[in-house]
């Protein structure tokens, strides 16, 4: 892949031939635009510049105008005041030097890679005698080639979003837009996707690109943030959280629930910034490291609480976003859900709410799940994480009881027999993947629907329905068509659907993809609550910043089991050690190091490289002497703590990598 | 309890059947249109016929020849020419649906031997057209030449034309076409309707993906099943009241039977309809599947019902088929009913096979669906 890269012809600036003198003036030029639909405004007023070759983050929660922004800048819609200027031309007229790819597939299933490759090129007019130049070239890229004939309907997530990139790059663009092209991808196709994004950049092709996920907006070389059709804050990663002034203190303690009503008070009194449980551990924003250590040992010293350890880490971007937010007080309500009687917990026989033993599930010769054992109590988060294709939803729909085993055993709250009977399913909750509501009907219907067939008695129904309006802060809106409901708020409601009749086990399949970061948040809010009021929950994520919320998670390989603890015990576990280098040239350092050692041990973020090293005694001073003999400069050297993404990363790797 | 998870279902069901439009008015303006277009369209008398003429003798006899033609609104003069050549070429081009020739030897022929000849040219491409063209113009001539004989001899010879058939039309003494195409119009609608609007209603669930969710509920799949069956079947009988409010009103059709009977075995009707389309909906995996398999299946059951063309004038094998056809027993009821005032004691063994066609598609479609759901 670095040769390739390295033979690319793409035009180098002395090349470029437009009319105005085009190294003057930023890539893209954005001043002071607006769009209006009707009454609503999507844009109001945005100023932006990005620079050649720059790879440039937009993230905002739903609604924000980030995909506005992009209709725009991809000449695709008109502003209704201000202008955006690519390239020093109007937006509509530079779209010949535009890559975009929507949120939609712009791919055609039925036809193959090629020609899928084939037919975009024809539409940009790329001269024949380069069409199998630059498919062979994009091909390889994206590790493709092998699959040439295959049909694009066939592809796994991210080999669509790649071949869909391979589309937009075939007619050379010098600008790519890309509107959440991670969205629906796996964690390892998702980061191999950043890694060729940051190889493009590395060729002067500028990108702009919208994510919902802020561990991927790290790897920006700057980001905005879009919020109610404005940029509230713009910068590299680091100066944001720089900006932020607050520290994030990671405290462990076997009691979160008490630790964190607990620290409450101060978030209330203003010592603290912001207090939040996550999965194992929670997590507090202060101004100060030490002066907010002290403040929360004082105060849980009072509590009469103890804690293990308190460890000041860096704030994330997600801190700064979600701060921001709180700040412009768009903060989803959360209500205590309405229980029946009010506040009864689940008081099982048994604390193992679902077991299971040696699961086997085999689709003709694929075997999807293999001896898969599972324990999960009552009270807990568990996650199940893996890539696409590693298994997961087969599991959750064998322990749902829509798929058949194979072989093996399984007890659903105590139950062995038949794990189809309407009592069994009165007692569970599930939400699938998408679409769990019924588009044509408005969301009061749905939600009268839901709670009809769980036979919720009429009073507590209205006053369920009252709830779940409250917390989606869908009031006064219940007469919408559930079609018309932007994809988060879709899943709101549908989360609330699902639990109405308060299930003692509930399943969530991927629950918050296309969530935003404050509905995410709140999303975790609820299932905590949940948790806490006894109910066993199953999720399964590919997002590895919310795997961090559950109590313990397990990842799947190829249908097995290959980890499995609490966020932390995983990220101990993991062997090696991950460095981050501050080189002086980025891509260059990047392909130098992937050729020594295996290619998902070297990633880009940001200006940053990051790589992990298994015995780092031995292997740092090669990583020093093997760029130093490229001449390219080593600036810094800086261990880091794992995070979930790298360890799971690394247990996927060692596992024997993902499925195709 | 389950009466509850049923009411709830049915409440869905019904809001969202009520709330896709197209369906709503695929089910219930739609068939009226078609039924007053078919019910004209399909229409197999013929007149108004374009003629064209090339008179070569232009004299009086050959004008009263051409006036015979014209004279009961079967043909129309489209036009004279006065080439053969240019004759042959409107028929060519379908400019006229006949050519008549009269040579200029006509009335001098006819004067001196007492025979003569005329052409004609029919455009043949509507076989079932211009084969009645033929009968009229075969028909017109023979009265022309008894007009011509008795003119010309003497009353004395006696000349009588042997055999007059006294010919009656029962039941549709007008023999008015639309009489025999509005109840297979009717027929085909209903089968149209019932097994796509079904087929489709049923495989939603499964198209945008609330299959799952639904069976993750404590609701039996009996439940769903009748949810699924009730509130289409009633819309659908709505679709085939509106369908005999425009048999009597626009095409006057007689209503003779009982009304009861005709309502209980139209949704006898319905309901098979409606379990074919269920079945369809279990095989198939999205909505434009299950459309393509519905009309595949529907097209057969229309055509070799007897709804556009009569069973009885089928070969042999298409005979024995039909028997096999829901359709077919429903349109003998059908117009056994409308027209002719019939009842059970009459059809009695097409009521049995239709309440056996019935039991039979429900209790299949049933197995398919619930086996689909577990």
């Amino acid at each position: 892949m670095p040769q390739i890269l390295a033979h690319a012809s793409f035009p180098e600036k002395a090349d470029r031939t437009l009319s105005t003198p085009v190294q003057e003036i930023a890539t893209i030029a954005i001043r002071k635009l607006y769009k209006h639909y009707g009454t609503t405004s999507a844009l109001r007023g945005i100023d932006l510049e990005v620079q050649q070759g720059e790879l440039f983050g937009l993230i905002g929660p739903d609604g924000a105008g980030k995909t506005t922004a992009f209709n725009i800048l991809g000449g695709v819609m008109e502003a209704t005041a201000g202008n955006a200027l690519i390239l020093g031309l109007p937006a509509r007229d530079a779209r010949n030097y535009i890559g975009y790819l929507t949120q939609q597939f712009s791919l055609y299933p039925d036809l193959s890679v090629e020609e899928n490759i084939n037919y975009s090129a024809g539409l940009r007019l790329v001269p024949e005698d380069q069409i199998e130049a630059r498919r062979t070239k994009y091909l390889t890229l994206m590790q493709l080639d092998r699959f040439r004939d295959r049909l694009a309907g066939r592809l796994s997530g991210g080999m669509r979003q790649k071949l869909a990139l391979c589309c937009a790059l075939i007619s050379e663009p010098r600008v790519l837009l890309l509107d959440e092209p991670t969205t629906g991808v796996d964690t390892i196709a998702r980061r191999e996707f950043w890694d060729i994004l940051a190889s493009l950049t590395a060729q002067d092709i500028t990108i702009v690109v919208a994510t919902p996920d802020l561990d991927e907006a790290e790897r920006c070389d700057r980001v905005a943030l879009m919020y109610d059709g404005q940029i509230q804050q713009i910068g590299t990663p680091a100066q944001l959280k720089a900006d932020l002034g607050l520290q994030r203190l990671v405290i462990r303690t076997s009691a979160l629930f008490k630790t964190e009503q607990a620290l409450l008070t101060l978030v209330q009194t203003g010592e603290l910034a912001d207090v939040s449980t996550l999965g194992d551990r929670i997590e507090v924003l202060t101004p100060d490291a030490q002066l907010g250590k002290k403040q929360v040992r004082d105060r849980l010293a009072q509590a009469d609480l103890d804690c293990d350890r308190i460890q000041p880490e860096v704030a994330t971007l997600e801190n700064v976003f979600t701060t921001l937010l709180r700040r412009q007080g768009s903060v989803p309500q959360s209500l205590p859900f309405p229980r029946s009687p009010p506040e009864s917990a689940i008081t099982p026989a048994s604390t193992i709410a679902i077991a299971a033993r040696d699961l086997n599930r085999h689709f003709g010769n694929f075997h999807a799940v293999v001896d898969l054992n599972l324990d999960i109590h009552y009270g807990e988060v568990y996650g199940l994480l893996g890539a696409n294709g590693a298994g997961k939803t087969t599991t959750i729909k064998m322990l749902c009881g829509l798929l058949p085993i194979s072989s093996g055993t399984m007890a659903i709250a105590g139950e062995t027999g038949d794990l189809r009977s309407p009592a069994l399913r009165q007692r569970m909750g599930y939400m699938s993947q998408k679409f769990t509501l019924y588009d044509d009907l408005t969301i009061l219907e749905n939600l009268q629907f839901y709670s009809g067939v769980y036979g919720i008695p009429p009073r507590q129904q209205r006053e369920k329905i009252r709830w779940v309006l409250a917390i989606c802060g869908l009031e006064g809106q219940e007469h919408l068509l559930t079609r018309q409901l932007p994809g988060g708020w879709k899943q709101r409601v549908a989360f609330g659907a699902s639990v109405m009749h308060e299930p003692e086990i509930l399943f969530l399949d991927e629950p918050t993809s296309g969530v935003d970061v404050l509905a995410r948040q709140q999303f975790w809010q609820l299932i905590n609550d949940f948790a806490r009021n006894g109910t066993a929950i199953l999720v399964t994520t590919h997002y590895m910043n919310e795997a961090e919320q559950c109590n313990r998670m397990c990842f799947m390989v190829a249908g097995r089991k290959v980890a499995e603890g609490s966020a932390s015990e995983i990220k101990a576990a993991q062997p090696g050690q991950l460095f981050e280098l501050r080189v002086a040239q980025l891509q260059a350092s990047y392909d130098r190091l992937r050729q020594h050692w295996e290619p998902w041990r070297v990633s880009i973020f940001g200006d940053r490289l990051h790589i992990v090293l298994d015995h780092s005694n031995q292997e740092l001073p090669q990583v020093e002497s093997l760029l130093q003999s490229a001449n390219l400069p080593l600036l810094d050297t800086q261990s880091l703590p794992f995070s979930l993404e790298d360890a799971f990363i690394g247990e996927v790797q060692r596992a024997g990598g993902a499925p195709p | 309890m389950l009466n509850r998870r049923l009411f709830a279902l049915l409440i869905k069901e019904t809001t969202e059947l009520l709330r896709n439009r197209q369906l709503v008015i695929f089910l219930t303006i739609s068939p009226v249109i078609s039924m007053v277009i078919f019910g004209y369209v399909l229409n197999s008398n013929v007149s108004h016929l374009r003629l064209g003429i090339l008179d070569q003798n232009q004299v009086a006899i050959s004008r009263e020849l051409i006036d015979a033609f014209t004279a009961n609104q079967v043909f129309l003069v489209d036009g004279y020419t006065y080439k053969q050549q240019d004759l042959t070429n409107q028929v060519k081009r379908g400019k006229v649906d006949a050519g008549l020739i009269i040579p200029s030897t006509f009335s001098q022929d006819l004067m001196q031997t007492g025979t003569s000849e005329i052409a004609v040219e029919i455009d043949g491409i509507n076989a079932y057209s211009s084969g009645l063209a033929k009968g009229y113009i075969a028909q017109i001539i023979t009265q022309f030449n008894l007009d011509l004989l008795l003119q010309n001899q003497p009353i004395s010879t006696g000349l009588e034309i042997p055999i007059q058939s006294q010919i009656t039309f029962r039941y549709n003494p007008g023999t008015l076409d639309s009489w025999f195409f509005v109840p297979g119009v009717i027929g085909t609608i209903i089968t149209l309707s019932a097994i796509l609007a079904a087929a489709v209603e049923a495989v939603r669930e499964k198209d945008q993906g609330t299959l799952e969710q639904l069976l993750m509920t404590p609701v039996a799949s009996t439940a769903i099943l009748i949810s699924k069956i009730v509130p289409i079947s009633g819309l659908l009988t709505v679709t085939l009241l509106m369908c005999l409010v425009v048999a009597y009103g626009v095409f006057q059709l007689p209503f003779r039977g009982n009304l009861l009977l005709l309502l209980i075995f139209s949704i006898l009707y319905i309901q098979i309809g409606v379990a074919l389309g269920l079945a369809i909906s279990a095989f198939s995996k999205n909505k434009l599947q299950t459309i393509l398999v519905g009309i595949f299946i529907t097209i057969p059951i229309i055509l070799l019902g007897g709804a556009v063309t009569s069973v009885s004038s089928m070969p042999l094998l298409f005979r024995w088929i039909a028997q096999i056809n829901p359709l077919y027993h429903y349109l003998v009821i059908l117009r056994g009913i409308l027209l002719k005032g019939t009842g059970l004691e009459v059809w009695w063994l097409h009521a049995i096979a239709m309440i056996g066609f019935a039991t039979l598609t429900l209790l299949v479609s049933a197995h398919r669906y619930r086996k689909q759901l577990s």
